[in-house]
């Protein structure tokens, strides 16, 4: 016992002192060979179990695979989770590390081949997604580039379908493997963060990420075209225009020297026109609009022409030029239909009901507000309906229909209300507080005021409830002239009063 | 013959504290959620399987859930599970006459924002009038009939494609006919939900956790569930929190507690210079104390 505990003893030394690595490497100096070199290849899945473990070891037997796994479940550093093993992520973590050494990368290559082919035989369809992470996690392991491309197809899946859990897993499996990545791929992992961090609106992340990328020299002149874009989006989101408008540009500057890529020059100019749009640039805006629609055109890209012509028809609204705005949201209708884009089509329809009620033409407006809500209801789209509803608000009211528009409006109000969208609701009971207050409804305004207020407090814009109380404060004063106005007119009148008096009892 | 978990719940030491103020809250409601949190190492997944076996003791119905570096849950996983495991802790899978079965709107609901042109089948009472429904045919829509109706959950995470429902509005909607499943189903009984390795969640799950889930909790809507969360990371709560949330920040062993687990062990030759030298070489720490001692036995046990 006493030698054992020598034994030991020098091995713990060595961890203190840091010769031995850690804990973990204790325990396999300590196994058998055989059992620690098996250890070891549990730590390459993430997960694993008496098949896997054979996918590992092809010469070991089902019975063999199942004691061994049996006696690994014994150890502390291995825990039992959904039913399957796995080595505690420290361990893991440690002993990836190792596999990723270039000592060790033939084998830990030739075990991941295996791994792919073992997902690979799986049914999919039955088996979920997990599944498919992690094939691509062993395809990274088998052969970068294509576990790469595996991954970015993956990634591209799950945000275009909204599943941010998703992206998340699979970047951050792809960072288990940093240590051989290379710039190339490191720099594309970064473009997917830092998409990821924008679509949750984690801005400052975003363009940390992006800014990074910008600069980094060894990243591709697409990538860093693209990530400008793409800082161009969290500028604009932002409301930040004049810096939109800065990326967009060099993204087009960069975009010149690019040779044979996918990069489309179009859909860069279509933002840069929205972004001076916003700005109150207009003509410029127009320019590049018409720009970039033209280079659709000539591309034959159905999707960017009813961008562009969709940008073109706000800008015009803008400008108040009714007729031609409806001339483009009606051709981008026609790109739509031919794309066979049925639900990007109400957000069109909404806006040629906009342009309708600009020129008074009330019933087309309902017409194609009627439309939009339509097919916004077919998509379950209740923020969708709720913005239609809001803007028909502003129709009826200036049609002085206001007992509809109230009603209109309390819709629109208890759909923003239903999916927790609290400031539209805030901005949905402001509206319907001034729709009673031009009602001469004063109360009823009052009371749909302050709950404005309260909204827009719970949602953290204290500046604009105390915008709105003050307008609600107003509301009573403003029956009849101010106190400043009575004196003005009563004083005066009064003096002359006084003055028709001295003269009748002068006479 | 003894389990490997019944083997480490008898060689679990220490977090004395930790039990107790667990016990105290399954005993009481002032407070219905523990946060646990330490370094990796410290014990963290051993300290819940002891308060899950607690609850195993105490007949309290439980739901588990870990984060894994494969398994991402997301908000529809965790209500998912959550809605499985309190079903399978149900004796009676029914809430009263002329109610539909625990967690079928819901169900219904899943399926109808996954399948494509699924139909809903589960109406509910008191349910708003301009919402998913507007859109839906609804069958057997008649509230008192459809007690027996049984939704499978078809079990697809993707958005249909026949709608375009923006994903806000399918967490906001879902967890909103979650939330009044759970609070409808979970009424007299205690039921206790455990989160491990939270760090390993994404961090949109992590806001849907916090801001829709334990919100509930905190604001009295969601009664009779106790939430224990562990994960590496202390979080930073606002003062709202404080009269929902404790929080216990695990410590490393002292050398009293590794002589203990040592005994558990069956070590007691040199069990004390043992462990002078674990406690020198792991910092206390649990995990890396036991995988060393792992190493000892099975280097005493090829010895012999």
């Amino acid at each position: 016992m006493s030698e054992l505990l020598q034994e030991f003893g020098r091995l713990l030394e060595g961890l203190t002192s840091g010769t031995v690595g850690s804990s973990t490497a204790v325990l396999l100096q300590l196994l058998e060979p055989e059992k620690a070199e098996h250890l070891r290849l549990c730590a390459i899945p993430h997960e694993f179990g008496p098949k896997i473990l054979q996918v590992l070891v092809p010469a070991m037997s089902t019975e063999q695979a199942e004691a061994r796994c049996h006696e690994f479940a014994e150890l502390s550093i291995v825990s039992s989770v959904n039913d399957e093993l796995s080595l505690h992520s420290t361990a893991r973590t440690e002993i990836f590390g190792q596999w990723l050494n270039p000592d060790n990368r033939a084998a830990f290559t030739e075990a991941s081949k295996r791994l792919v082919g073992y997902y690979d035989d799986l049914s999919i369809q039955l088996a979920g997604e997990w599944r498919l992470h992690r094939r691509m996690f062993h395809l990274l392991g088998a052969d970068l580039s294509r576990g790469f491309s595996d991954f970015e197809q993956l990634c591209r899946t799950a945000r275009r379908e909204s599943r941010w859990s998703a992206c998340a897993n699979l970047i951050s499996l792809v960072h288990e493997y940093d240590l051989i990545l290379g710039p190339e791929m490191t720099a594309g992992l970064s473009y997917h963060e830092g998409k990821l961090a924008s679509d949750l609106r984690d801005f400052e992340r975003a363009e940390h990420l992006f800014g990074a990328l910008i600069a980094d020299p060894t990243a591709s002149g697409e990538l860093r075209a693209k990530a400008l874009v793409r800082q161009g989006f969290v500028f604009g989101a932002r409301r930040e225009f004049d810096r939109a408008i800065e990326s967009y540009q060099a993204a087009l500057r960069l975009s010149e020297l690019l040779v044979g890529t996918s990069f489309k020059e179009y859909d860069v100019l279509t933002s840069l026109g929205e972004a001076f749009r916003d700005s109150g640039e207009l003509q410029r805006a127009e320019q590049l609009l018409q720009q970039s629609l033209t280079s659709a055109e000539a591309a034959g890209d159905l999707s960017a022409m009813a961008n562009a012509d969709n940008a073109l028809g706000a800008l015009y609204l803008r400008r108040r030029e009714g007729a031609t705005a409806a001339i483009y949201f009606e051709s981008s209708l026609v790109c739509l239909e031919r794309l066979g884009d049925r639900f990007r089509s109400a957000q069109v329809y909404n806006n040629l009901g906009m342009v309708h009620a600009e020129i008074g033409e009330w019933d087309k407006a309902a017409y194609y507000f009627q439309q939009s809500l339509d097919i916004k209801r077919q998509a379950g789209d209740t923020r969708g309906q709720a913005m239609t509803l809001l803007n028909q608000v502003r129709v009826l009211r200036r049609r002085n229909d206001f007992a509809q528009a109230v009603e209109v409006n309390r819709q629109a109000a208890a759909l923003f209300g239903e999916i927790r969208d609290t400031y539209c609701q805030a901005e949905a009971q402001r509206t319907l507080g001034r729709t009673y207050a031009a009602m001469n409804d004063l109360e009823s305004a009052r009371e749909a005021l302050e709950d404005a207020a309260s909204l827009f407090e719970r949602c953290g814009s204290g500046g604009t409830a105390d915008e709105v109380r003050e307008e609600a404060g107003e509301l009573g004063h403003k029956i009849g002239f101010p106190w400043w106005a009575w004196v003005t007119i009563i004083v005066p009148l009064v003096v002359i009063l006084l003055f028709i008096l001295v003269l009748i009892f002068e006479d | 013959m003894t389990t490997v978990l019944e083997r480490r719940l008898a060689e679990f030491v220490d977090r004395d504290a930790e039990m107790q103020l667990f016990c105290q809250m399954l005993e009481t409601t002032n407070k219905n959620v523990l946060i646990i949190w330490g370094d990796s190492g410290l014990g963290k997944s051993s300290l819940l399987a002891k308060m899950i076996h607690e609850c195993a003791q105490r007949r309290v119905a439980k739901s588990e859930l870990t984060w894994t570096d494969t398994r991402p849950h997301d908000y529809l996983a965790v209500m998912r599970k959550i809605r499985d495991d309190v079903l399978s802790s149900l004796q009676n899978n029914s809430t009263g006459l002329g109610s539909p079965p625990p967690f079928a709107p819901f169900t219904d609901l899943v399926n109808y924002f996954t399948v494509e042109h699924y139909e809903l089948t589960v109406k509910v009472e008191g349910v708003s009038s301009i919402n998913v429904a507007q859109q839906a045919v609804i069958h057997n829509a008649n509230v008192g009939d459809i007690a027996g109706i049984l939704v499978k959950d078809v079990m697809l995470n993707t958005a249909r494609s026949d709608m375009a429902v923006p994903e806000t509005e399918r967490m906001a909607r879902l967890t909103d006919r979650f939330l009044e499943d759970f609070v409808r189903t979970v009424t007299s009984e205690r039921l206790v939900v455990f989160f491990d390795a939270v760090e390993k969640m994404s961090s949109d799950t992590s806001k849907w956790v916090w801001g829709e889930l334990l919100a509930a909790v905190r604001d009295g809507r969601l009664q009779n569930v106790t939430f224990v969360l562990c994960g590496q990371n202390k979080p930073e709560l606002d003062r709202e929190w404080d009269y929902a949330v404790e929080t216990k920040g695990l410590q490393p062993l002292s050398h009293q507690h590794i002589v203990d687990y040592l005994t558990r062990r069956g070590i007691e030759e040199g069990r004390d210079q043992l462990a002078t030298m674990l406690e020198v070489a792991s910092q206390g720490k649990i995990s890396q104390i036991a995988t060393l001692v792992d190493g000892f036995l099975k280097r005493q046990k090829s010895n012999e």
